[in-house]
């Protein structure tokens, strides 16, 4: 179900080495609700977060045809934001993940 | 790296406090970092690609540092006791305290040799009795005819008896009171005749008897051997004849001399004269020093305590350790037990007696050592590793650059102290 609280638009941190590498420019990558636009997602981390968002670049990632014997599937499509945030503010993403 | 002391009483309980810098810590942590980054996998990452960050927060902060903290335990360990003169009975490790940007500091705890106090009545103006050994021209014969026996060729004798002064081959199985004991069964075993290596008149009852005979021997132990179940008693031994070999004394001939690496006979009589007083000398000296060192304990009346016995213990059990690994490299101490038919408490019962002894007398010597204020100067060790060079062969420079970097200057040092307390009893 599609909701605008800010918590199902921000699913989860995305630590991998690019991402750690952009939290040098003070970027930093989610994985988002696949419906969600720029927009929410700003609203979204500047209210879980308590920060201020410069800018968001969201991309949509097609998940991959997977098969197991004669049986195909898909994985789940999904939606990669990198969130700007003004200099000075920082997200300790790290925290529990 | 700092070596503090920090505490020391008379128990013998002495504690040191290490402390090494911020700097290290740094390294350490990196290190850590270093090795853990190769091996783990986190998805998002390449292996080894994982930043220190990401890791700190999946496997914990407490991790590295533990880790680092044994790193540099590890490291430093060794050193400090390098600088700890103390010789320690028993170590511990404790109050490691590490945190990032801060000095890393612990203390190594030590047990040492007890203080006691000693009378000096009892150890100074010491009378015994000691009878020096004296040397004769007969010791020098002695010597020669050693060094002849032990070039001898050995012919076998097909037929003709035993004579004094062979080499028989024998099968034996000893008996007392009708039933086998230990290390009384041998096959093919080579027992000259006259050697008095086995007990009583064993060997006597054998000359005369020919190869292929069989006899029941008869012999008493003595009433001090070291067997004590067997001590005094009769035992039967089935002795069967295999072969007997003929000693071939060699003549002292040119060739003899050569075999022995002597130009002369005058040549090869002095060096053995010289050698045979040398250890006349040194066996009156030692057996002076002992008597002394037992009287001094036996006067001091007091008990060496518990943990040095099991100390010097643990140090034999590691030589004989060591020793059995020099000729078997692969076999275990639980090996050699078995081999042996015996438990480790047995061997350590076995070694008490004597670890008792030299415990006893190290305390006393240590504690006198103290109390009239001797020690070991720089003199004094640098000329008893002269002298421990020239019976090595070696250059003394040489010996003592070995002997600092394996750290075992504190053990000459402490020699060195206690042969002085020896010579300060005389």
């Amino acid at each position: 179900m599609p909701t605008k609280n800010p918590y199902d638009i921000i699913i989860a941190p995305l630590i991998s080495e690019k991402g750690v590498a952009s939290m040098e420019d003070n970027k930093y990558c989610f994985k988002v609700a696949s419906y969600a636009n720029k927009n929410e997602v700003k609203n979204a981390v500047e209210t879980i977060f308590k920060v201020e968002v410069l800018n968001v670049n969201t991309m949509n990632f097609k998940g991959k045809p997977k098969r197991q014997g004669a049986f195909i599937g898909k994985r789940s499509d999904w939606k990669k934001a990198v969130v700007t945030l003004r200099e000075g503010h920082k997200i300790e993403v790290f925290e529990g993940a | 790296m700092q070596v503090n002391e920090m505490e020391r009483n008379s128990e013998g309980k002495v504690v040191y406090k290490i402390t090494l810098p911020s700097k290290k810590v740094d390294e350490a942590i990196e290190r850590v970092y270093k090795d853990l980054v190769k091996i783990v996998n986190i998805p998002g990452f390449r292996k080894g690609k994982v930043p220190k960050k990401v890791l700190e927060v999946r496997v914990g902060k407490e991790y590295f540092q533990e880790e680092a903290k044994k790193i540099l335990v590890e490291e430093s360990y060794y050193e400090a006791f390098k600088k700890i003169e103390d010789k320690a009975l028993s170590q511990e490790i404790d109050n490691l305290d590490l945190t990032v940007g801060k000095d890393f500091t612990y203390e190594i705890k030590l047990e040492t040799i007890p203080e006691v106090d000693i009378k000096s009545e009892s150890y100074k103006g010491l009378e015994i009795k000691f009878t020096p050994e004296a040397f004769s021209d007969d010791k020098v014969e002695k010597a020669i005819e050693d060094l002849r026996k032990r070039h001898a060729e050995q012919d076998e004798k097909k037929d003709g008896a035993i004579e004094k002064g062979d080499v028989a081959i024998i099968d034996f199985l000893g008996k007392v009171d009708g039933t086998p004991f230990e290390g009384g069964e041998g096959k093919d075993y080579s027992l000259e005749i006259g050697s008095k290596t086995f007990i009583d008149n064993f060997e006597d009852q054998l000359i005369g008897l020919k190869v292929g005979d069989k006899k029941d021997v008869k012999a008493t132990f003595p009433e001090d051997y070291r067997e004590e179940k067997l001590a005094g008693k009769e035992a039967t031994f089935e002795v069967e004849i295999k072969m007997i070999k003929e000693m071939k004394l060699p003549e002292i001939n040119e060739e003899f001399l050569k075999k022995v690496n002597y130009k002369t006979e005058e040549e090869m009589k002095k060096d053995l004269e010289k050698k045979t007083k040398e250890m006349v000398e040194n066996n009156n000296k030692v057996g002076l020093e002992n008597k002394l060192v037992d009287a001094a304990v036996e006067n001091s009346k007091i008990e060496a305590p518990e943990k040095m016995v099991e100390y010097l213990i643990d140090k034999q059990i590691e030589e004989i350790e060591q020793n059995m690994k020099k000729y078997f490299p692969h076999m275990t101490i639980n090996d050699y037990l078995k081999a042996i038919n015996t438990t480790m408490e047995n061997l350590r019962d076995q070694q008490r007696d004597k670890a008792k002894k030299q415990a006893q007398a190290e305390f006393v010597l240590k504690n006198i050592a103290r109390i009239e204020k001797i020690e070991a100067t720089e003199e004094d060790v640098k000329g008893h590793i002269e002298k421990m060079a020239e019976g090595m062969n070696q250059k003394p420079d040489k010996l003592m650059e070995v002997i600092e970097m394996q750290g075992n200057m504190k053990f000459v040092k402490e020699e060195v102290q206690l042969q002085k307390t020896v010579d300060f009893l005389k």
